[in-house]
């Protein structure tokens, strides 16, 4: 009888005990909100729209299986608020999203002008703010020990240079004008371009321009008159065909244009309908989607192309968030935490990531991504691609 | 011919081209406030519709001519429609048309991103390549925009002069009281002048689509120089606007040229500034004598 008992014990103890164990052994699930403050209307939605997309995206990707913290398993919740490319918008959604949302990381602003407004609210909020902004570099916050906090995902802008103006010495330019509109982006790049230029022996005019410029008639007579052989625009990207129609049609600098990230099809096609009379190179810190040097590029460019969403001319923005978010969750579980910000921040710095920009880190003298570069190059209608791999290790 | 002459007449062809697409949307906004008085501060965006609406007729059709025909009735209805509706209603307080149009610029914007998206927008001229001209070099298309504007202004200029509707504008410009007790429908013309302006700055766009990137954002650019040449003319002077309109153009090119481009602006609206505290009713001569 006392045996019987004891069976009859043992399986209710066993029935009962069944739902407890699954929910130990499926462990405690949580919610980690991450903001995004970006100019997804306005001015620049154009900056903000490609990574914005690409952090859906990435989120989405990361919620598929979820990421560990100790026992628990945590998906990431996007806050995402427009700044309409508007300083006082930008500041009042960053406080809604540290004070309200309570987020511990913020992605954006990607426009320089705004970011460095952003991380005065971020830094001593103690939150994790992520950026591409080439101004924070440019300012020295990425290496600054009182702002340990600030990430940048666009790389070394001296590496940038470097490939800048290795595209500069390939189209055989020896005095050339750095174009671009007159405002923190432009400033904030400018000087690694001109150390990097100065060491390669190329003599380089300054052209700053309003940013709205649409005839560049002027600045491109300008040019001619001075005799210079090539140009590098900055930004926008957007000017890019009325540079290059201005070119073609006035005659000047006739050795070619070197830009950053300014999309091949301007020369192929849309400037002037058919390929620009002069070489062409896109310098950018990014693969290229349009000419995807790998599958993993690739694969992440049909992918945003999937997703409907029109990125325009800047869509190799999208690199500067996707590999991150993916990175962040690494971090936190490298870290045992999601709240505690100076744990993951260290974290986050030692993560090494194979993504779609390839393989991806953080620099170890600046807080800064590396990952791959690339050149697209555009001779006489034909298109080449050149990778600058990343030196993650 | 030296080589600094050369690139001064250089410059200097490239600020008149430019200058005459000013002259435009100056004339449009001198004719409205001439009439009602009314500062139409949402004139910027409408030079940002003619020029969506040209892009996408000549992208459909690959006829200038149809998109510019297009644009100047289409923008004409608008302007039709935003007198009637509420311009009308703001006549006797000119400040509140100022607001009000204030209002309109996020209107329009907030259109233009839900029908034609905020990314920037290019496309070919109608016209493409260069004359060498005296050592200068004459792009096709500016000349193509220098004509139309030339022909705008000069019809604009011999309606008002010459016919008898241009009368009734000129007449309803100085006095409308008196106007109306000559038998002019005075609130009528004030509608044609908004329906005329509102098609000036639909040319503009079309000229404005042909010269570089659009984008729904672009029309304050275009508001302010084109309020800087109103005022520099005379508020109210549309030979004023068209000078003042060339001399902006060519100003702005000189500072892109020969001083720091990136204080084009700064240069170019100092120069204004200078010149309004010269003569405060502009160049011309405007405001309250209004010169229609």
């Amino acid at each position: 009888m006392k045996t019987k008992q004891l069976l009859l014990n043992t399986v209710v103890a066993a029935l009962l005990a069944a739902p407890v164990a699954g929910a130990l052994a499926q462990g405690k699930t949580g919610i980690v909100k991450i903001g995004v403050n970006e100019t997804l209307s306005g001015k620049f939605v154009f900056v903000g729209v490609p990574p914005t997309t690409a952090i859906r995206l990435a989120v989405h990707e990361v919620n598929e299986k979820g990421f560990k913290v100790g026992d628990t398993t945590y998906k990431f919740e996007p806050i995402i608020l427009d700044n309409r490319s508007e300083g006082s918008v930008m500041i009042a959604n960053a406080t809604k999203l540290i004070e309200d949302e309570k987020v511990k990381v913020i992605f954006g602003p990607t426009l320089s002008l705004l970011a460095n407004q952003s991380q005065e609210i971020t830094v001593p909020a103690n939150v994790i703010n992520i950026s591409a902004a080439g101004s924070w570099q440019g300012l020295g916050y990425l290496t600054d020990p009182k702002k340990p906090l600030l990430f940048g995902t666009q790389p070394r802008l001296d590496s940038l240079a470097k490939i800048e103006v290795d595209a500069i010495k390939q189209l055989g330019a020896k005095r050339i004008t750095y174009m671009g509109a007159d405002d923190d982006t432009t400033k904030g790049n400018m000087g690694p371009f001109l150390a990097e230029a100065k060491r390669a022996g190329i003599e380089v005019t300054q052209i700053l321009f309003p940013y709205n410029t649409a005839d560049f008639s002027s600045f491109v007579s300008r040019a001619k008159a001075d005799k210079l052989e090539a140009v590098f625009l900055l930004h926008p990207q957007q000017s890019g065909p009325n540079l290059m129609r201005a070119m073609a049609e006035l005659g000047a600098m006739p050795k070619g244009l070197a830009g950053r990230a300014i999309a091949p099809a301007a020369a192929l096609k849309l400037a002037i309908g058919k390929p620009v009379p002069f070489p062409f190179i896109a310098a950018q810190a990014t693969p290229d989607m349009d000419y995807p040097p790998n599958a993993a590029v690739k694969a992440f460019a049909d992918k945003l192309a999937g997703t409907g969403v029109d990125l325009g001319v800047t869509k190799n923005f999208a690199f500067y968030t996707y590999d991150f978010v993916p990175m962040l969750a690494q971090a936190m579980t490298k870290a045992g935490t999601v709240t505690d910000t100076a744990k993951i921040a260290a974290a986050f710095q030692t993560i090494v990531y194979q993504g779609a920009a390839g393989k991806v880190c953080f620099d170890k003298e600046m807080r800064t991504a590396i990952y791959d570069g690339a050149q697209t190059i555009v001779r006489n209608g034909k298109v080449t691609a050149k990778t600058f791999p990343s030196t993650c290790k | 011919m030296g080589e600094d002459l050369t690139l001064f007449l250089q410059y200097a062809f490239n600020g008149i081209a430019m200058g005459a697409v000013y002259a435009m949307i100056a004339a449009g906004i001198t004719l409205v406030y001439g009439l009602s008085r009314i500062i139409h501060f949402a004139v910027g965006e409408l030079v940002m519709f003619g020029a969506f609406v040209a892009l996408m007729v000549w992208e459909g059709t690959g006829s200038f001519s149809l998109a510019i025909a297009t644009a100047i009735p289409v923008l004409a209805f608008i302007g039709l429609i935003t007198e009637r509706v509420v311009f009308r209603f703001t006549l006797r307080e000119p400040l509140t048309g100022f607001i009000v149009s204030l209002g309109l610029i996020l209107v329009f914007q907030g259109t233009a991103v839900e029908i034609w998206t905020a990314n920037p927008k290019y496309s070919q001229p109608p016209l493409q390549g260069a004359w060498e001209l005296f050592d200068i070099t004459v792009r096709k298309q500016s000349v193509l925009n220098l004509a139309i504007a030339a022909v705008v202004l000069a019809v604009c200029y011999y309606v008002l002069r010459k016919t008898t509707a241009g009368k009734s504008v000129r007449a309803v410009s100085d006095d409308p009281e008196a106007s109306a007790l000559m038998g002019i429908p005075v609130k009528k013309v004030i509608m044609a002048t908004f329906i005329v302006g509102s098609a000036l700055a639909g040319i503009a766009g079309c000229i404005i689509m042909t010269i570089g990137f659009i984008t729904p954002y672009i029309g304050a650019v275009y508001l302010l120089r084109g309020f800087a040449v109103a005022l520099i003319g005379g508020l109210g002077n549309i030979q004023g606007a068209a000078l003042a309109g060339i001399g902006l153009g060519i100003a702005e090119s000189l500072a892109a040229g020969y001083v720091g481009p990136g204080w084009t602006d700064a240069y170019v609206f100092g120069t204004a500034v200078l010149i309004l505290l010269w003569r405060p009713t502009g160049l011309a001569g405007g405001a309250e004598g209004a010169r229609i």
